[in-house]
């Protein structure tokens, strides 16, 4: 019964952000990305949802900072599986600049397994809109 | 009226969404992407590495050269490298397409060796660029023999004094 609904979930995955303490400007990017007709991810059946119990894709923005990594874990964890992760920026991929800060515990890669990086400070909402593309396809394979 | 007239005459217009990930997407020409760095302008004088603000740039010195490593994952494309690059070896291509499976990210870098040349004298290695690069953008035009004929400093003081003096030392 279950399998029938497969094919058209894995059309339309539904999408989930989650600010690691980022400054705002891969936000921004994600938003134009959804928002703006010019750019609009709906094309591809994304959807943003505002519960983490409806997402099928995680973007995390930001390099993770101390404080918020216990709520961004919790987060995370709140997320079904199967899941595909999307480091949004360099932030989650290398820590940007702000690396060697003592608030920062470090790429998120260390904590939380990422799939697909997109990479830009901020990246533009083309490149966003390539990674997702590869993130819906990776999607495909693990829901099926 | 005028927004039903707006809402009739948009109905013939055409759309204004990006066809991006089914069609090539266009890009300014000022867009700064990755970053390039030709090997034959580069002097691996280190200058971006001291200013590149994330550290994604890092110098290495061979046996042949000094190699320049950018680190593209950890690159903010401030453009601030190719801004004080003294012989405009960096610069900022168009290429935004960066997006990647985590297992390659530390995959994402590329890596150029600014190679040495032998002084034809006393066959030291020396650093100079292999093309007339630091003269033109200093004075305007190429000026130097060191293109063809790279000598280190001292062997170029001694080729002077031959010159003027006449004597061979």
């Amino acid at each position: 019964m279950l399998k029938k609904f497969i094919p058209s979930a894995a059309r339309s995955p539904w999408l989930y952000r989650i600010n690691a303490g980022s400054c705002n400007g891969c936000d921004v990017e994600l938003a134009t990305t959804a928002l703006i007709p010019r750019y609009d991810v709906e094309r591809l059946g994304c959807k943003y949802c505002g519960s983490p119990k409806h997402a099928d894709i995680v973007l995390i923005t930001g390099l993770m900072t101390k404080s918020l990594y216990s709520k961004v874990m919790r987060l995370y964890e709140e997320v079904p599986e199967p899941k595909v992760t999307v480091a949004v920026g360099i932030c989650p991929v290398t820590g940007c600049v702000y690396a060697d800060s003592y608030q920062v515990v470090g790429p998120v890669d260390k904590h939380i397994p990422i799939d697909i990086n997109i990479l830009g400070c901020p990246p533009r909402p083309q490149a966003i809109i390539a990674g997702l593309a590869d993130a819906i396809n990776l999607w495909k394979e693990r829901i099926s | 009226m005028t927004f039903l007239t707006k809402i009739l005459s948009n109905l013939f217009k055409p759309t204004r969404t990006v066809a991006y990930p089914f069609a090539p997407a266009e890009t300014p020409d000022s867009y700064r992407g990755k970053v390039v760095i030709d090997p034959k302008r580069c002097v691996g004088c280190s200058t971006c590495a001291k200013v590149c603000v994330s550290d994604a740039i890092k110098l290495t010195e061979l046996e042949e050269g000094v190699e320049v490593m950018v680190w593209h994952a950890k690159c903010t494309f401030c453009g601030l490298c190719a801004y004080y690059c003294p012989t405009e070896a960096m610069t900022m291509s168009n290429e935004w397409q960066l997006s990647h499976a985590n297992e390659k990210k530390y995959a994402i870098a590329d890596a150029i060796v600014a190679g040495y040349r032998i002084c034809v004298d006393c066959k030291e290695r020396l650093m100079v660029p292999q093309e007339d690069v630091i003269s033109t953008s200093i004075i305007g035009h190429a000026r130097s023999t060191q293109n063809d004929e790279p000598r280190c400093e001292q062997c170029r003081r001694i080729q002077k004094a031959r010159q003027i003096t006449g004597v061979h030392l």
